[in-house]
């Protein structure tokens, strides 16, 4: 089946790109998750990452965080050369399980890891946590949140410090339609700061709705989809790449 | 922006602070508050059957007895401060991975160096910690089960010339390294608590870095544990082997790599690269109704050995660093300025 043009409604030829890579290649452990691809993003921009399980979402967002260092490729994240990884952008991560210091609170929590990044005041932290819903002055250890409250937590510890590149690994998973919406809204916001947003998800009506650009991850490579023709769309080609049959 | 080594070490604090909240969970405070009971137990033990054969008293006991034999003793020095030790910490490296926190705090620092040198520092000072509330909870048993005080004075029953030459094991307490006369006991103990301790750290991140970098399968604490005792047991166990097999070679029951852990192998008052002490002391014994007197020279550990052990295992541990988060697949050793 042939490639369909993707419909960019930002990236302009003369758009700034925050990401871009080529060739991409990563092992881990002896085995290649990653074997062919390329990656490439404007300032601002929200792209999707689609994919089956165990395809490599993750990996590709721990690279974009600055974790792993591909076997091979070229390019840069953020003007950082990605095989030396200096310079590399400041980066707002959320795991798709959230972990964190269980005995202690939702702000508390906040505040040690905000504090390694050296540049936020208890205020900042309070506005993450009234922008994901939960209540600050709340001192419920984390270890007894449920799902949800971890999964928003999560998301206020990820965007918390303004930083230039957002990676969210399955942010929708364990939230409730009133967190959807919520994230949805996050998203748009950081986007309209000029952050850059990356996020995994197997809910492609919710990725087709967010995304400016969506790449599927599959079989090693790392393609681009078609993401402007709404969700059933998106749904029929990524049916159709994966080769499933419904 | 701030520079890469101020922000360092604005974050290694922070780092610390981080991993001591995560070290004080319960069931690791238990493990090792238990391994702290056990070896109070066989520490009070030694002491009391110490008593028994030199007729009912130890002349001039004092309250740090129990931490001293303790030190002296293999399956508390060995095996029991180890296990406590590694159960604090000694998965510091993996427990973060299995659920991604390293990730998260990787992301935000600006130097990753930094990260492994703040588990570092919290094995250190955990393991520091840990050695002195040994000797804290050992002391206030002594006084309360003996009556005794804490002393400067070195304990008749302990003490000996201080010349080396003149070295001989207690008949009595053998395997319990003695302590010259004049010397200062409880900066003596304190010193050998804050020798413990460091042995301690070095050990838990030599096992805390390997088993991040051969990725244990199994319980670290579990294999830790097993690994110890191995390296406790065997050497014995080899001994036994040889003897059995040739009873004529030269027998020595000593080990290979944890006995330098144990201060009962040591002479106190030995220079730093001497191994045979007590050359001019002599054993007189009956046999067959005549005196035998013979030399009581004998083999100690020295510890230049002692550093030796103690700076392979660190260089063991920074190879086990680099190989797992500095090979090419984990960029975690990558400096990083934002």
């Amino acid at each position: 089946m042939p490639v369909n043009t993707t419909v960019l409604k930002h990236m302009g030829p003369a758009a700034e790109k925050a990401i871009d890579v080529v060739d991409l290649s990563i092992r881990l452990g002896g085995t290649t998750v990653i074997d062919s691809g390329g990656l490439q993003v404007g300032r601002g921009e929200v792209v999707g990452l689609v994919g089956p399980n165990g395809s490599g979402k993750t990996t590709l967002l721990r690279f974009l965080a600055g974790l792993i260092i591909p076997s091979s490729g070229a390019g840069n994240v953020f003007g950082a050369d990605i095989q030396n990884m200096r310079d590399w952008p400041r980066v707002g991560l959320l795991l798709e399980a959230p972990p964190f210091i269980d005995r202690m609170s939702g702000i508390e929590n906040l505040g040690i890891l905000g504090d390694l990044s050296g540049r936020r005041s208890d205020f900042d932290y309070e506005q993450a946590m009234l922008a994901v819903g939960l209540a600050p002055g709340n001192r419920t250890p984390v270890g007894r949140y449920s799902a949800g409250m971890r999964k928003r937590l999560g998301i206020a510890q990820a965007i918390m410090d303004d930083p230039d590149l957002v990676l969210l690994d399955e942010p929708t998973n364990g939230l409730d339609p009133e967190g959807v919406v919520m994230l949805r809204g996050i998203v748009r916001a950081c986007a309209k700061k000029g952050e850059t947003v990356v996020f995994s998800s197997h809910m492609l009506g919710e990725v087709a709705e967010l995304c400016d650009d969506v790449y599927l991850v599959h079989g090693g490579g790392l393609t681009r989809l078609a993401s402007g023709n709404g969700g059933a769309a998106l749904e029929r080609e990524y049916l159709s790449r994966v080769g499933a049959k419904v | 922006m701030q520079s890469a080594k101020s922000t360092a070490l604005h974050s290694l604090p922070l780092l610390l602070r981080i991993e001591l909240l995560r070290v004080l969970e319960a069931w690791r405070l238990l493990v090792a508050l238990g391994c702290i009971v056990v070896s109070i137990a066989i520490s009070y033990t030694l002491l009391g059957s110490f008593q028994a054969q030199a007729g009912g008293s130890l002349a001039g006991s004092s309250a740090l007895d129990v931490f001293y034999v303790g030190l002296n003793d293999s399956l508390v020095a060995c095996i029991l401060l180890p296990t406590g030790a590694l159960a604090l910490c000694g998965d510091a490296f993996t427990k973060e991975e299995r659920g991604g926190f390293s990730d998260v705090v990787l992301s935000r620092l600006s130097n990753r160096r930094v990260w492994l040198w703040g588990k570092c520092l919290c094995i250190t000072v955990t393991c520091l910690l840990y050695a002195i509330a040994t000797l804290a909870l050992m002391c206030i048993f002594d006084m309360v089960a003996f009556g005794t005080t804490p002393s400067v004075t070195v304990p008749q029953w302990l003490a000996y010339s201080g010349n080396p030459d003149d070295y001989q094991w207690n008949r009595y307490f053998a395997r319990i390294a003695l302590v010259p006369e004049s010397w200062n006991y409880a900066l003596l103990v304190v010193v050998l608590a804050l020798v413990e301790g460091a042995a301690l750290s070095v050990m838990t991140i030599t096992f805390a870095s390997c088993a991040a970098a051969f990725r244990a399968q199994v319980n670290p604490l579990l294999l830790g544990f097993a690994i110890l005792l191995a390296l406790t047991a065997l050497p014995e166990l080899f001994v036994n082997v040889a003897f059995l097999l040739n009873p004529s070679l030269p027998q020595s029951d000593w080990g290979f790599l944890m006995d330098r852990f144990c201060l009962c192998f040591y002479c106190l008052g030995a220079s730093f690269f001497q191994t045979e002490v007590g050359q001019a002391a002599e054993i007189t014994s009956q046999f067959d109704g005549q005196e035998i007197v013979a030399s009581a020279a004998t083999q100690v550990n020295n510890y230049a050995t002692l550093v030796l052990v103690l700076l392979l295992l660190a260089g063991l541990s920074l190879l086990a660093l680099f190989h797992r988060y500095g090979d090419a697949g984990v960029g975690r050793l990558k400096a990083r300025t934002v």
